[in-house]
C-alpha cells in the first residue's frame, strides 16, 4: 500500500522551486569521491554562474488544451545540461530530456524559418504559446546554436516573446510579496510601537555562544 | 549558505545515502504520531498539577503558555530524535525538539536534491515535509478542523513576519525557507532581525509601520525569558490583547523541556518508545543525563553502570536542573560512528532524516541523507 509520507524523487511539487537551484550546487554528488558535495560561498556561486553558460533548467506549466498552450514557470542555470520539468493539464510531471528539448526547439526553429511560428508574429493580448514556442523563446541560446539563434535574437518579435515568457517566469520566482504594498487593512502607524528588543541596539541579549538558537 | 561546512572546516552534509526499508520509515512515522499525542497529554498533566517548576519553566512565561495552550494555538513544526529504529533496535524518544528545531533545510530540501543530483528519480523518501509545513501555515487561517486545501475561502490578508539573529547565518537561511514555504501557502509575508521587530502591547508585532498578525521567531522561548528589558511582559500583553499569535506558541516549551521525558516515563511506563529517566541518577544503569534546556548536546554526558562518566560535553546550560536517561543503543556502521534519526512533525510525521556522530551528537554532527529501499 502507498504511503503518503513517502514521497518519489521525481515529484517536483514536494519542495516548491527552491529545490532546484539546490540540485544546481549540488553537481559532483554523483562521482562518490566522498568530496564534501558543497565548497565555500564563493564556489558555490562560481559554480552556478558556470552553471548559467552550460544550460538551464525549466519548469513548464501547460495553460490550456485545444489548441495546447504552455508558459515558463520557473527558470535556473542547470550544470547539467538543459532540462525541463513538464506540468501538463492533469498534474502529470515529466521531465522532458536535453535531447527532446532540442528536437522540439529544432523543430519549432524550422517553423520560424518557414514562417509558421507565432514568435516571429506580434505579440497577441492573451495569446498562449505551444510547446515548442515556449521551449524557444525559454532557452533559444542554449538549445539551438549559432546562425539561427543569431537570426531570431534579431528579429523583434522574437524578442517581446522572449521578453513576455522570461517576465512570468520571473515573476512567478518572486514569491516574496511585500505586505507593506499590500491591501493589508490592519496596517497602521508605529507611533506605540517600541524596538530595539533582542540585542537591536545594545548587547541585552543573553548571548549564547552557540552557532545557531536551534536545539 | 553556511550549513554545508562545520566551524572546523569539515562538510556538515554526507555525500551518501542511507538506506532505509519502508518498514523502518513506517515505524519511524508511527513512534512520532504516537509519542505527539502523548507529548499533548503530558503537557496538559503539567498544566492541570502546576508542574511547571519540575520543567525548569520560567516563571514569567507561565501565563504566556497557559494561553496559548487554552488558544490551541498552532503549533507549526518540530523534531523528534531517536535512538534505534534501523538494523533491528527498537526505537526510543532521546528527546523533542519543539520550540526550535534544526536540520530543517536539510531535511526538507538537500537531500531530496541529492537523489535528484544522483539521477535517483524514482527512488524515495520519506519526505513531506514541504507539504506537510506549508498545510499547517494555511490552517493558521483555516482552523484546525477544516480541510486546509479550502485556505483561499478562508483567507482574509493576514500575515507572518519571521525573525531571526542577524548574526547567525544558518537561522536565517532556516527561517526564509520557512518564509517561503508560507509565501506558497498563499500569505502575506516578510523578514526582519529579531533586533528590527517593533512591538506595541495595544496593537501587536510591526516591522516599520506594518501590523503583522503572525510572527514566527526562531529564538527560543526559554531565553525570551532571560531578557531583562521587559520583553517578555510585552509579549504576553499582546497575547493577552490578542493583537498577535507566535510561532511556534510558547507551550512547545513544555515539549522541548527534558523534564518532560521524566513526566512522560510517569504517565506511560509500559511505552516501547520511552526510556526510564528519572531526575535522581539510575541505579546500576549506563545513562545520560542532560539539563532542562540544553541544545545540540551541550551540558550531556554519558554515565556508566557504576556512575562513572564515560564523556561529557560542556556547555552554558549547567544552571538549569539535570534530567537523567537510560542510555539507549544508537545503529552504528562498520566505523563506529552512531546514527541519530530526526523526524520532523508538522501536524503528523512528515520527513526523516539522521545526524552521524561519534557518541554525543551535538552541533559537530553531521546530516546524512536517506533513501527507501
Amino acid at each position: 500500500m502507498a504511503k503518503h509520507y513517502i514521497k518519489k524523487a521525481i515529484s517536483y511539487s514536494a519542495v516548491g522551486g527552491l529545490g532546484f537551484t539546490i540540485v544546481a550546487a549540488l553537481q559532483g554528488c554523483g562521482d562518490n569521491t566522498g568530496q564534501p558535495p558543497m565548497g565555500s560561498q564563493d564556489q558555490r556561486q562560481d559554480s552556478i554562474a558556470d552553471a548559467a553558460q552550460q544550460g538551464v533548467f525549466m519548469v513548464i506549466q501547460q495553460t490550456g488544451a485545444n489548441p495546447d498552450t504552455y508558459e515558463l514557470k520557473e527558470k535556473y542555470p542547470s550544470s547539467e545540461g538543459t532540462r525541463a520539468i513538464l506540468k501538463t493539464l492533469d498534474g502529470d510531471e515529466r521531465v522532458l530530456s536535453e535531447a527532446e528539448l532540442k528536437e522540439l526547439a529544432e523543430a519549432e526553429a524550422q517553423r520560424v524559418e518557414s514562417g509558421e511560428s507565432q514568435l516571429t508574429h506580434p505579440v497577441a493580448e492573451n495569446q498562449g504559446l505551444s510547446l515548442g514556442e515556449t521551449i524557444l523563446a525559454s532557452a533559444a541560446g542554449a538549445l539551438i546554436g549559432g546562425m539561427l539563434a543569431n537570426k531570431l535574437m534579431g528579429n523583434s518579435n522574437f524578442q517581446r516573446h522572449q521578453q513576455q515568457t522570461n517576465q512570468r517566469a520571473s515573476s512567478s520566482m518572486s514569491s516574496t510579496r511585500n505586505p507593506a504594498q499590500s491591501n493589508n487593512a490592519s496596517n497602521r502607524g508605529s507611533s506605540g510601537t517600541r524596538s530595539g528588543f533582542f540585542g537591536g541596539n545594545s548587547n541585552s541579549t543573553s548571548g549564547r555562544s552557540s552557532s545557531s538558537m536551534g536545539s | 549558505m553556511s550549513w554545508h561546512t562545520d566551524v572546523d572546516g569539515t562538510a556538515y552534509l554526507v555525500n551518501e545515502l542511507l538506506p532505509v526499508t519502508e518498514a523502518e520509515a513506517e515505524a519511524y512515522y508511527k513512534a512520532a504520531n504516537t509519542l505527539y499525542d502523548m507529548y499533548v497529554e503530558a503537557a496538559q498533566h503539567v498544566i492541570d498539577n502546576d508542574l511547571f517548576f519540575e520543567l525548569d519553566i520560567p516563571f514569567n512565561l507561565i501565563s504566556l503558555i497557559k494561553r496559548s495552550w487554552e488558544n490551541d494555538d498552532l503549533h507549526l513544526y518540530g523534531r523528534f530524535d531517536f535512538a534505534g529504529g534501523l538494523d533491528g533496535l527498537p526505537i526510543k524518544l532521546i528527546e523533542f525538539n519543539a520550540d526550535t528545531p534544526t536540520g530543517l533545510f536539510e531535511t526538507a530540501v538537500v537531500q531530496w536534491a541529492l537523489l535528484k543530483a544522483n539521477g535517483m528519480d524514482g527512488e524515495s523518501q520519506f519526505n513531506t515535509v514541504y507539504e506537510a509545513i506549508q498545510n499547517n501555515f494555511r490552517r493558521l487561517v483555516t482552523g484546525l478542523e477544516n480541510d486546509p486545501a479550502h485556505f483561499g475561502e478562508h483567507y482574509r490578508y493576514q500575515n507572518i513576519l519571521f525573525s531571526s539573529m542577524a548574526n547567525l547565518p544558518e537561522d536565517e537561511r532556516t527561517v526564509k525557507f520557512l518564509q517561503q514555504i508560507a509565501s506558497e501557502a498563499g500569505f502575506q509575508t516578510d523578514f526582519a532581525y529579531m533586533g528590527d521587530v517593533g512591538f506595541s502591547e495595544q496593537e501587536g508585532v510591526f516591522k516599520g509601520d506594518t501590523r503583522f498578525d503572525y510572527w514566527f521567531k526562531l529564538f527560543p522561548w526559554e531565553d525570551v525569558a532571560l531578557e531583562t528589558d521587559g520583553i517578555t511582559g510585552i509579549l504576553d500583553e499582546i497575547s493577552r490583547n490578542n493583537a498577535g499569535t507566535f510561532l511556534n506558541p510558547a507551550y512547545t516549551l513544555l515539549f522541548q523541556s527534558k523534564g518532560i521525558l521524566k513526566i512522560l516515563y510517569e504517565l506511560f511506563p509500559d511505552s516501547p518508545y520511552l526510556l526510564e529517566t528519572r531526575v535522581e541518577p539510575l541505579q546500576g544503569k549506563k545513562q545520560v543525563s542532560k539539563t532542562m534546556f540544553g541544545r545540540e548536546g551541550a551540558n550531556t554526558a554519558i554515565i556508566d553502570t557504576m556512575g562513572k562518566v564515560l564523556k561529557e560535553i560542556p556547555g552554558e546550560y549547567g544552571n538549569y536542573t539535570k534530567v537523567y536517561q537510560e542510555f539507549a543503543e544508537f545503529p552504528q556502521d562498520g566505523e563506529g560512528r552512531s546514527y541519530q534519526a530526526g523526524v520532523f512533525f508538522a501536524w503528523e510525521g512528515c520527513g526523516l532524516g539522521f545526524r552521524r556522530a561519534w557518541d554525543i551528537h551535538d552541533n559537530m554532527s553531521k546530516f546524512v541523507s536517506h533513501r527507501i529501499v
